[in-house]
């Protein structure tokens, strides 16, 4: 899951102080693994440097968990356009389909669309391995099978996810 | 078995109703009618019983003869008797003439007073019809009516007889006149056990179609009830649990039935007391078994329906698990001709073993044989059946007929069961028009040269005749074109009956040009042979000579009036021997009545059990497009057109029934057959009558209508819109 | 608006570039009672492709089938199937269509139980006019090429379920249709047996040249298809309405 992303998909969100960035990200996405301050504080650096995020007005001082952020213009159409690539089908995927779902949800983006791509993608990939399999030994079909269970897997999740999303929304806007 | 579950089983939805409704208003039917033949059966004895009064039994003197009269002196202890069989128009009446003394001292029928000359009881029917005849045609034939015959002399409420006094030494002098000390009590019971013999026959062959027809309904949803058992076994009931839950229902559906049926039986009785028995109509009470029997026959039906239900639920058990595919049919065997093989073997041993069998023993055999083949019909069906299917689909052309031919094979039972009421009645009609074919062979009569008109009313002279007289009056009366007197001859000429030329013109004969006397055959011209041969020409002869008149003969313009009041003044002279006679009455010989009125029976129930019959296939049809309303909805989906359907539907019941109906129809000419030439006189089959004919074309065209009201049914089952892809 | 301005290849080559699809419908709708099945749909089945059509249930996709295969009249919208208007036909002439060009193969329930699978497969050849024997003889011939010859004989009841299904393909193909509607064919199968008939259901109809429009929610299945599009509440998805352009 790509960590920067989804932190400048939060400050996009709201949640403008360093501290604030470290909690929320992991009351969202980090519950098993929470990402240390340092982290934290590299990536929204880098992100400085190229020119995604910006520091608004400083206390005199503060270390950067007291540091103001803000997006850019150029960050939010790095955020789009993350939004609108779909990933590859593959077992890492997960993280990243559920931060840009529930980013796509706070940001109140078109999380529909988000999925929709997705879910043709999948079954791209999923035709592609089918044709695959049709000549292929059997040992490397039980593979390619795999592969398609687990594919089907996130295409499961992912209309589930589709079902639900503006319960998701109305939960989002709840817990700010 | 909890309440619950047994509810959750037996009252789950509509078509459950619909179908314990079906059993009910089936059983009540079938109770209806045989609580009414169970009635009649235990009642023919009495019925001959009360009119035996009518017979003549000679008990006392010796039985008269022309001339030859050995009767006893007048006296307290006897009287006097004729019997005879006077008609009006067609219709006979029996009238019984006595000659009582005084101060009598034999009983008189329900202890009524003797009549004395020129009085007489009429029955209730009979004084109807005096009275709406006016009296010249009938009632002045026997003098003043004193009352009506009580119900406990009268074989039926429609029985026309008249009891009618006569003077002693009038009677004596008629031929035919016998002396008794007490009038009969009790029938002979010929006609009863004849009777008997058919109702017997009768509530067999109402039973089947009933049955079957039941049993189509109770199948009904049964796929669906086998499936709900299924479950109610998972819940843990047992295998006798669910089958005695299957025969309380059905026990007590049943009895439901059987106690409307009770109902039913009295809103048919006066329809069904119409039917004729032995000449008459019935009483009410003389249909109605006592409540004894009708409790045991509610209660035997009731039991029968469980116990059929309980037996059919355990066997068919599936288990827990149900069936999920669908359950073929065993298979269809050969042996399933036995029943009706041994039913034919039985039959034939008492047809033509009659003369060593005892009576009982023949009844058996005959009664036994007879039920056996209609069992072993609709047993049997199913292995015809499977065999014709199988000749079918190998020949089948069109689509059509391939689905049939399909579902004919792996379900002949069910295939059949439809048709096998229809195909049963008409084994039974069948048989029954063989059988009463021969006697249709007696000739009707015919107006013939050479035969006495059909206007003509012959009678004999009595002794003391007043011949002359009795002419004059007779050509004097309106309607009467002119009365002739035939003469006894002697034996030098050769014939017994000679008549002036001129009068055996008026009356029929074609006499020889230029004879004054002919001598005639009275035989062969007052009845007709059954091969139409033509009657004797009259002979010339020199003179009628000494001989004296015997017979006289009125011709009427021939109109029903003119007919009854020139009988009726001849029976009221009293210069007659006995009732006149048109030949039309000559011709109606006793047993013709029998036959006649079995006829009507036999047709009439015929006719009930084609109805049933019909309904059965109607159900049948309906309940095997319905369960295969998924595949047929699919068909029509995938662009089958409806009348391919309805061409399924027809081809599976007509299949069936077109070969089995000539098989049936050809067993029941095989056995009346078999009855005729063994147990009758030489007669021989002939054709059956046109009643036969309707009597088929009905059952088909009952058929055909059964099938096609199914169509409706099967169109809106399988309809595109209704067969949902999902 | 360049794009209208004909180039000098267009003239000198003919235009092969795109063949007339298949089925071709635009604007369908279709209302029951209050509720609106189908809500505007364009729609596009081209010649020789197997399409897969999923949605949700209640989606309106069963609806959509039921007006491609002329089951049911749309209240709007035109529905062109091999060049043939289907709104312009009678309900009859739209079964005898159904008959000659279209081939069905359900879920289930339609084989008749009571034949074996040579007259199963033979019956839709009868129904078009064909001889016994001859309807034999291509029936039989369509079970060998789907690898059922051993089967020939038995009733739908002795066989397992992915022979039966493969006994309905046969039936489907029997008449040589121009489409196949196929409604969750494997629905009631598992996995393995799944996989087969769906291999052979395609082995048979790429051979033949049949269009395929295959109704399933089940995304293995899918992934046999072409292309697939998504019904959802009477409308085709973004991404479907995308992949048809």
């Amino acid at each position: 899951m790509d960590k920067s992303l989804a932190l400048l998909g939060l400050v996009d969100s709201g949640a403008s102080y360093g501290y604030d960035l470290k909690h929320r990200y992991d009351e969202v996405f980090g519950r098993d693994k929470p990402i240390a301050f340092g982290q934290v504080y590299a990536v929204l650096a880098r992100m400085i440097r190229d020119g995604l995020l910006l520091t608004l007005g400083e206390e005199a001082g503060a270390g950067p968990d007291r540091k103001r952020y803000a997006i850019t213009e150029a960050g939010r159409g790095r955020i789009r356009a993350w939004f609108v690539t779909p990933d590859v089908p593959a077992p890492e995927l997960a993280g990243n389909l559920f931060a840009k779902v529930v980013l796509a949800c706070m940001l109140e983006e078109d999380a529909d669309a988000l999925l929709d791509l997705q879910r043709t993608e999948h079954m791209a990939r999923m035709r592609e391995l089918t044709r695959a399999k049709q000549s292929a030994p059997l040992i490397d079909a039980i593979a390619i099978d795999h592969a398609l269970f687990q594919i089907e897997a996130d295409l499961r999740w992912i209309d589930m996810t589709s079902a639900r999303l503006s319960d998701i929304r109305k939960e989002i806007r709840h817990h700010g | 078995m909890r309440p619950s579950a047994a509810r959750l089983l037996l009252f789950s939805n509509a078509a459950s109703y619909r179908r314990l409704a079906g059993i009910v208003a089936g059983v009540a039917a079938a109770v209806a009618m045989l609580l009414i033949l169970l009635g009649t059966y235990l009642h023919l004895p009495d019925r001959e019983d009360r009119g035996a009064w009518v017979s003549q039994e000679v008990t006392a003197g010796t039985q008269g003869y022309d001339g030859a009269v050995a009767l006893p002196d007048q006296g307290a202890s006897v009287i006097l008797t004729r019997v005879g069989v006077d008609y009006l128009d067609l219709t006979p009446i029996d009238v019984v003439r006595v000659a009582a003394t005084h101060d009598t001292q034999v009983a008189f029928p329900a202890g009524l007073t003797p009549p004395g000359s020129g009085e007489y009881y009429a029955s209730p029917a009979m004084a109807a019809l005096i009275a709406s005849t006016p009296p010249d045609e009938l009632g002045d034939r026997y003098g003043t009516m004193i009352s009506e015959l009580p119900a406990s002399t009268l074989k039926g409420s429609s029985q026309l007889a008249v009891l009618a006094g006569a003077e002693w030494d009038a009677l004596a002098a008629l031929p035919g006149t016998t002396a008794v000390d007490q009038f009969a009590t009790r029938g002979r019971h010929d006609d009863s056990t004849t009777y008997r013999l058919v109702i017997a026959i009768g509530s067999i062959a109402l039973l089947v179609p009933i049955a079957l027809l039941i049993g189509i309904v109770s199948q009904l949803g049964a796929a669906e009830r086998r499936e709900r058992f299924a479950t109610v076994r998972l819940i843990g009931a047992g295998r006798r649990g669910i089958a005695a839950l299957s025969g309380l229902e059905m026990g007590l559906a049943s009895l439901a039935g059987a106690l409307a049926g009770i109902g039913l039986m009295y809103t048919l009785r006066p329809a069904a007391a119409l039917i004729k028995i032995s000449g008459s109509e019935s009483f009410l009470a003389d249909l109605t078994p006592s409540p004894g029997w009708m409790a045991i026959a509610v209660l035997g039906v009731a039991l029968l329906g469980g116990s059929a239900a309980w037996w059919r639920t355990y066997r068919d058990d599936v288990g827990a698990l149900g069936a999920s595919r669908e359950r073929a049919e065993k298979r269809a065997t050969v042996a399933r001709l036995i029943p009706l093989a041994l039913g034919l073997g039985a039959f034939s041993v008492a047809t033509l073993g009659q003369s060593w069998l005892d009576s009982t023993l023949f009844t058996l055999g005959l009664l036994g044989g007879f039920a056996l083949t209609a069992f072993g019909i609709v047993v049997a069906g199913p292995w015809v059946t499977k065999v014709l299917a199988a000749f079918f689909a190998r020949h089948a052309r069109t689509a059509p007929s391939l689905v049939a031919a399909g579902r004919l094979s792996r379900h002949p039972r069910a295939t059949f069961r439809s048709v096998a009421g229809l195909v049963v009645a008409v084994y039974l009609v069948s048989m029954f028009a063989g059988l009463t074919s021969f006697l249709s062979s007696t000739a009707k009569p015919r107006e013939v040269t050479g035969m006495i008109s059909l206007d003509a009313l012959v009678a004999p002279l009595s002794h003391e005749a007043d011949a002359a007289g009795l002419v004059s009056l007779l050509e004097a009366m309106p309607g009467v074109s002119s009365a002739v007197l035939v003469y006894g001859g002697d034996s030098t000429s050769g014939y017994a009956d000679l008549m002036t030329a001129k009068d055996a013109a008026a009356v029929g004969f074609a006499p020889p040009a230029g004879a004054e006397t002919v001598a005639v055959n009275m035989s062969t011209a007052l009845y007709d042979a059954a091969d139409y041969s033509p009657p004797e020409p009259p002979s010339r002869v020199d003179a009628i000579g000494a001989a004296a008149p015997y017979q006289v003969i009125a011709v009427t313009e021939g109109d029903d009036a003119s007919i009854e009041r020139a009988r009726t003044a001849m029976i009221a002279s009293g210069s007659v021997a006995g009732p006149p006679y048109t030949r039309a009455n000559l011709a109606d010989a006793g047993n013709l009545t029998t036959v006649n009125e079995l006829g009507v029976m036999a047709y009439i129930g015929m006719g009930i059990a084609v109805a049933i019959s019909a309904l059965a296939l109607t159900v049948a049809t309906i309940t095997a497009a319905l369960d295969r309303k998924r595949t047929f909805g699919l068909l029509r989906l995938s662009g089958m057109p409806v009348r391919a359907l309805r061409r399924v539907i027809t081809t599976e019941a007509a299949v069936p029934l077109s070969v089995t109906l000539l098989g049936s129809a050809g067993l029941g000419f095989f056995v009346a057959w078999l009855m005729i030439e063994a147990l009758g006189n030489g007669e021989k089959m002939g054709a059956p009558d046109g009643r036969y004919w309707i009597a088929i074309a009905l059952s088909l065209a009952l058929g055909a209508a059964a099938i096609a009201s199914s169509f409706g049914m099967v169109r809106r089952s399988t309809e595109v819109t209704s067969t949902r892809f999902e | 608006m360049a794009d209208n301005i004909l180039t000098a290849s267009d003239i000198y080559e003919p235009s092969t570039a795109r063949p007339e699809p298949l089925i071709h419908t635009t604007g369908l709708h279709k209302r029951f009672g209050a509720t609106e099945a189908l809500r505007g749909i364009d729609l596009n089945v081209h010649r020789g492709e197997v399409l897969a059509v999923m949605g949700p249930s209640g989606s309106g996709k069963s609806t959509l089938i039921h007006c491609l295969a002329g089951v049911l009249t749309p209240d709007e919208g035109h529905v062109v199937v091999d060049g043939v208007d289907l709104g312009a036909l009678s309900a009859d002439a739209r079964a005898r269509l159904r008959l000659e060009r279209i081939g069905f193969v359900f879920q289930f329930g339609q084989l008749l139980p009571d034949l074996n699978a040579v007259d199963n497969v033979a019956l839709p050849l009868l129904m078009r006019g064909m001889g016994r024997k001859k309807a034999t003889s291509q029936a039989g011939e369509w079970l060998d090429r789907l690898e059922l010859a051993d089967q020939a004989a038995k009733v739908p009841g002795d066989m397992s379920g992915g022979q039966a299904q493969r006994v309905a393909i046969a039936r489907a193909l029997a008449t040589n249709p121009s489409v196949i509607f196929a409604d969750e064919p494997t629905g009631s199968l598992d996995s393995v047996a799944a996989e087969n008939v769906l291999t052979a259901m395609l082995q048979a109809v790429r051979e033949a040249g049949t269009t395929v429009v295959l109704i399933t929610h089940d995304p293995r299945t899918a992934a046999y298809a072409d292309r697939e599009i998504i019904v959802r509440d009477g409308k085709l998805s973004a991404a479907s309405i995308a992949s048809l352009a």
